[in-house]
């Protein structure tokens, strides 16, 4: 991790670490942006791995460029985001693993929040919630009060969610960090960023932080716009 | 999906996000290799640098190892590499080394002779008539997997505290993200990313090439070099020309030269840190840039008719 702020072992040790998986419709990503945009948090470094696809543009929240990883910490709500802005390469899915894993010991984050969605056909029925939760036995009951979900059992595996299945086992067996939830929300590619919102609101809810459920009327982040493409040309129809 | 029958199976459900590979049977084992096993896994595959003598020289002289170095011009694709050909490298410029991709085993890369279109090396330049202005050539395609271990290599001979850097580079016309409608857009068109180094330091004030325009991004070796000169704290600046798609950096067997009107398209970089301070030339010299235009296999003397 570079970082202008020393980031020494044990830094983060009471944070909570979010962290989404490239997955269906990218809604993991969005929902971390959103989380981003209404907690206020600020950027505090980079994540240099070599198991990301290389990508670099205008800062998605004006200031600095953006890269493949970064981090994003509130040091209010005691939350570090780790976005990831880009798809993990195919030749290096376990060793992402395993950097990501170390990564997150090194930090000494107390939890890990993965944020993914998965196709809407691998719900158990369609009357299911949306929504997808699994709790390691560190955190067993992620889900707060009123939260309607899916429980999805630790060995079950959901087509669509990216790495974010792996990850999980491989948290969830490790002594750290003390507690590892998934929170998968079922859809379908298209426009997500509804979908985003609902995953942004689960997650503010299952970590009880209100504040970073998106706010209405509050602007996007600058990488939204065009996302699913521009107008269609005048005098077409 | 269907198993064995009489009906054709399903195919898969295709997701920009997720890979085909990565289906829901993988539980974090041995890597698959990705693309029907068309890729290797990433273990076998490696980036080598190899130095000229003069070079090995001058890193064993110094203290801290580095090639002197202000500022290093890295060209990706064949219309960057033919741009920084024709204006920037000049005819006496010094092969320093160069760095090969894909190889299968760490420290095997072609000789410093073999410059011929299809031995795909980047070759890294010193300029005789501005000795701190380094450039690279990765006219080469270099594959995303190997893009890290790159910039490590060619950084790694540098005094990274003391360098500005600039890289240029092609991405396709279709690519590039506007409210405008695709139809309307009018190649090629210029951009440029700058570190917050370079912002930092007042480095682009007054700098003639727009901004790139969120949501676009780079991608490939520009993206890999900018993103490492942030990390770093690098002053950089990528600059990327939206090109038509057969002018980009793409298919290693597409021997071609590069589209002139691709090469000029990065004419207003000139004015820019740190283009500026290597004194290029423009227009560039006649000679040279014809030298590169026909610097193509079967050009000279060959039948130019496919039928006879």
């Amino acid at each position: 991790v570079l970082s202008d702020k020393s980031i020494g072992p044990g830094k983060w040790s009471d944070y909570t670490c979010v962290l989404p998986s490239v997955s269906v419709g990218n809604v993991g990503q969005l929902a971390a942006d959103l989380i981003i945009s209404s907690g206020r948090l600020y950027s505090v470094g980079y994540w240099h791995s070599a198991s990301l696809t290389p990508v670099c543009g205008p800062g998605p929240f004006g200031g600095p460029p953006c890269t493949a990883a970064e981090l994003w910490e509130s040091e209010q709500r005691r939350i570090v985001v780790l976005q990831l802005r880009s798809p993990v390469l195919a030749c290096r899915r376990r060793r992402f693993l395993d950097e990501a894993c170390n990564l997150i010991a090194e930090c000494g984050f107390a939890r890990v929040l993965l944020l993914a969605s998965a196709w809407d056909s691998s719900r158990r029925e369609p009357s299911c919630p949306s929504l997808g939760l699994a709790g390691s036995p560190g955190w067993p009951n992620p889900a707060p009060e009123g939260l309607e979900f899916e429980p999805l059992e630790p060995e079950r595996r959901l087509s669509g969610v990216g790495l974010a299945g792996p990850l999980f086992r491989r948290l969830a067996a490790d002594s750290r960090p003390t507690g590892t939830a998934l929170a998968c929300l079922f859809c379908s590619e298209g426009d997500n960023s509804g979908h985003a919102g609902q995953l942004a609101e689960a997650a503010a809810a299952i970590l009880g932080q209100p504040g970073l459920a998106p706010v209405p009327g509050r602007p996007l982040p600058s990488s939204w716009r065009l996302l699913y493409g521009s107008r269609p040309v005048e005098g077409l129809y | 999906m269907a198993a064995d029958g009489p009906f054709p199976k399903r195919l898969p459900e295709f997701s920009r996000a997720v890979d085909d590979s990565e289906d829901s049977d993988w539980d974090g084992g041995e890597d698959q290799g990705g693309d029907s096993g068309r890729l290797k896994a990433s273990d076998v595959r490696s980036c080598a640098m190899r130095l000229s003598p003069a070079a090995r020289q001058q890193l064993a002289a110094g203290d801290r190892r580095v090639l002197d170095c202000s500022t290093l011009l890295v060209g990706v694709g064949p219309a960057a590499c033919g741009f920084l050909t024709a204006c920037v490298l000049g005819d006496d410029a010094e092969i320093l080394g160069l760095i090969s991709c894909g190889f299968p085993e760490a420290g095997l890369a072609n000789s410093l002779g073999q410059t011929a279109l299809g031995d795909f090396g980047c070759f890294l330049y010193r300029l005789k008539c501005n000795p701190q202005v380094l450039v690279c050539h990765a006219a080469a395609p270099v594959p995303p997997a190997d893009c890290h271990e790159f910039v490590e290599l060619l950084l790694s001979v540098l005094d990274v505290e003391s360098l500005d850097l600039a890289v240029l580079g092609t991405q396709p016309l279709t690519s590039f993200q506007s409210a405008e409608p695709a139809s309307s857009l009018v190649g090629p068109l210029l951009r440029c990313l700058r570190s917050s180094a370079m912002l930092g330091q007042g480095k682009a004030a007054g700098d003639a090439v727009q901004q790139l325009e969120p949501p676009n991004l780079l991608t490939g070796l520009p993206a890999q070099l900018l993103s490492v000169c942030q990390m770093r704290r690098v002053p950089a600046a990528a600059f990327v020309a939206f090109v038509a798609e057969a002018d980009c950096d793409g298919e290693p067997h597409r021997l071609l030269p590069p589209d002139p009107a691709a090469m000029a398209a990065f004419r207003p970089a000139l004015a820019c840190q740190p283009l500026r301070y290597c004194r290029p030339a423009w227009p560039p010299n006649s000679d040279r840039v014809m030298r590169l235009l026909c610097r193509q296999p079967g050009a000279n003397g060959s039948s130019a008719y496919l039928y006879t």
